[in-house]
């Protein structure tokens, strides 16, 4: 058996009583790539603030490779831990050129004095460019390196993102919804570079798009009002009853 | 030519402002450089400004606080170096310097601490308020009660401050135990402007000035890279805090006087408004304005005073409505615009 990346148990969280994740057990192998659904307002966001510091679990509890992660900050998730987060809505600087995003995003030297250092490793800052503009180069934005974040469209704008969580040379990938607001092409080529990554990294990918997670999912867990409501192969949890349910009513509800 | 067209374009402003600064002397009268002399001082201390309110995207109200506490140190370390009790202290029956002032009494001190306090006050401060989940606009609130807060300080402790009269009598710098002439200071002023100009240029090109930025857009996401955001912005707030200390030390030898007028007085507004017209966050904009909104205010408050404030007042909600990025952040975005033509044309 594989090693245990991601082991989470009877994890919970309530903001002023709502109970948004309500026991939550999850187990996610190194190297897995695991496509987390489930309708709107499931809790699939909130799991993932909770394993990244930026909610704190009322109870239950979260480990990473052994290590247990409550109480620790964002930051040192982030950076100690490695565990990176694309975020729902494409959050890349706007001020910034698309070089600069990764640049701030790149692992290492996060400090004041680090990154006030005056560059006397020129060497080092030589290792870093090229390093960059390998990711630029696999995510498409190699042309418009100089270029303002503003400028970029949104598809091009994930795609920046998703390049910012390479730089960051976490281990663990979180994707909330990568592939919102992207054209058909878009989205299939997202789905490969993810395909890509698992294996050397571990793989959190929240969507709501089924061909999407048909494309790339492993192993799929569905969420459900707070609570973990399947999981298996994309093909049993397409025939799960309680699951069709749960969809149904959806889009009865719409 | 290409490369010419890249060169962000303020940094051509910046070269003619430094060219029009340096030659100024060379044809104005003692007055004027005086005057000059002391919005010198006010480019620092925008500068600081600008580095908060145009990198961080946290707008301080109160700056001028920080640039007070900068110039009362320089100028009570300056009323006491002599050793002996000063005439202000003596009106208010204090007989003897009491040793917590005992370490004023070198200059060198003194210019340190007037340097070193305002760093360490704002980074509490800044500690404070951003590590606390208060938004900007708490911020904005808190550093405006800031300016109360001096004043009240300023009148309990009249026997140290002076009360509202201020300090009196500072004199200019002294080298070699040569009193500096009005020009002479004129150009010691404007090279510590040229430094700190170099310093901010540095600062915010620096990796750390591109992680400040980017936490002006998304602090949070800025944290999910690993970086403590709160750190990092009570640093640059002292850093600001820094160098508006240094801009209250060069100010008082040319005033001559700190006084809680200094502080208390429209000059946070002013340098907000100047930075709002002039375009922050380039650094470029805030030195046009606060420059030009200081020249007019002289020149037209020495005839119709009212009618200053009026032009002040239309001139804000002029901006506010049709130039909300100011006239520098206009004048790039037009550059950029073209820049962006050009590649686009060059690619298709
Ligand atoms: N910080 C918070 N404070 C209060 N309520 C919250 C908070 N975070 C999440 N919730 C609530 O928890 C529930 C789950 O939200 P969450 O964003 O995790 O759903 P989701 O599965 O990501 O949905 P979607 O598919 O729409 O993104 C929602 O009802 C939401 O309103
Ligand atoms: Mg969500």
């Amino acid at each position: 058996m594989a090693e245990l990346a991601l082991r989470i148990r009877d994890l919970r969280v309530s903001f002023s009583g709502f109970k948004a994740i309500d026991g939550v057990d999850l187990d996610v192998e190194k190297g897995e790539l695991r496509a987390i659904i489930g309708p709107n307002g499931a809790g699939k966001t909130t799991l993932m603030d909770l394993i990244t510091g930026k909610s704190i679990p009322t109870g239950g509890t979260i480990d990473y490779m052994g290590k247990s992660m409550l109480g620790k900050s964002v930051p040192s998730i982030a950076e100690k831990y490695g565990i990176a987060r694309k975020f729902q809505n494409p959050n890349v600087f706007s001020r910034l050129t698309v070089y600069e995003n990764l640049y701030v995003a790149v692992k290492g030297n996060k400090t004041i004095a680090k990154t006030l250092s005056f560059g006397f490793k020129h060497k080092k800052k030589k290792a870093v460019k090229e390093y960059i503009e390998d990711i630029l180069t696999q995510v498409n934005l190699i042309e418009y390196k100089d270029i303002a974040a503003s400028y970029l469209s949104h598809g091009q704008r994930q795609w920046l993102e998703i390049g910012m969580l390479l730089a960051q040379q976490a281990e663990l990938l979180i994707f909330d919804e990568p592939t919102a607001g992207m054209t058909a092409d878009e989205t299939y080529k997202t789905g490969e570079l993810i395909k890509k990554l698992a294996g050397t990294h571990t793989i959190l990918a929240v969507e709501h798009d089924m061909a999407f997670v048909k494309q790339i999912a492993q192993k799929v867990t569905v969420l459900n009002q707070g609570r973990v409501l399947a999981e298996g192969s994309y093909e049993e949890i397409e025939k799960d009853p309680k699951v069709i349910q749960v969809y149904l009513k959806e889009d009865y509800d719409e | 030519m290409k490369k010419i067209l890249n060169i962000k374009i303020n940094y051509y402003f910046d070269a003619l402002l430094f060219f029009f600064l340096a030659t100024f002397p060379m044809y104005s009268s003692k007055f004027r450089i005086e005057q000059m002399s002391r919005y010198l001082c006010y480019v620092i201390l925008i500068f600081s400004l600008d580095l908060l309110w145009g990198y961080s995207g946290t707008l301080s109200l109160g700056h001028s606080v920080l640039f007070g506490m900068g110039g009362y140190i320089y100028a009570l370390s300056y009323s006491l170096k002599d050793g002996e009790v000063p005439a202000f202290m003596k009106n208010a029956g204090v007989e003897e310097i009491p040793d917590f002032l005992n370490a004023l009494s070198d200059l060198r001190t003194g210019i340190f601490l007037a340097i070193f306090m305002p760093a360490v006050f704002a980074f509490l401060i800044g500690l404070f308020l951003f590590s606390s989940k208060v938004g900007g606009m708490f911020f904005a609130v808190i550093t405006c009660a800031l300016i109360t807060l001096a004043s009240l300080f300023l009148n309990n402790q009249s026997a140290y401050t002076g009360g509202a009269n201020g300090i009196t009598g500072v004199g200019r710098f002294v080298f070699g135990g040569q009193k500096l002439s009005i020009p002479q200071n004129y150009y010691f002023i404007l090279l510590i402007v040229l430094l700190v100009y170099f310093f901010c240029r540095w600062l915010t090109r620096s990796k750390f000035g591109k992680v400040i930025i980017a936490t002006s857009e998304n602090d949070q996401r800025v944290k999910f890279l690993g970086y403590k955001t709160s750190l990092f912005k009570a640093f640059l707030y002292a850093i600001s805090g820094m160098l508006a200390g240094l801009a209250g030390v060069l100010f008082v030898p040319v005033s001559g006087i700190i006084a809680p007028t200094d502080i208390t007085g429209t000059l946070s507004t002013i340098l907000v408004i100047a930075l709002a017209v002039g375009g922050k966050g380039c650094l470029t904009g805030g030195a046009l304005g606060i420059i030009l909104i200081e020249w007019a205010q002289s020149a037209l408050s020495e005839s119709f005073s009212n009618l200053w404030q009026l032009i002040l007042g239309l001139l804000v909600i002029f901006i506010v409505f049709f130039v909300p990025e100011g006239f520098m952040g206009k004048v790039l975005g037009w550059q950029e615009k073209i820049v962006m033509k050009r590649k686009e044309t060059n690619n298709g």
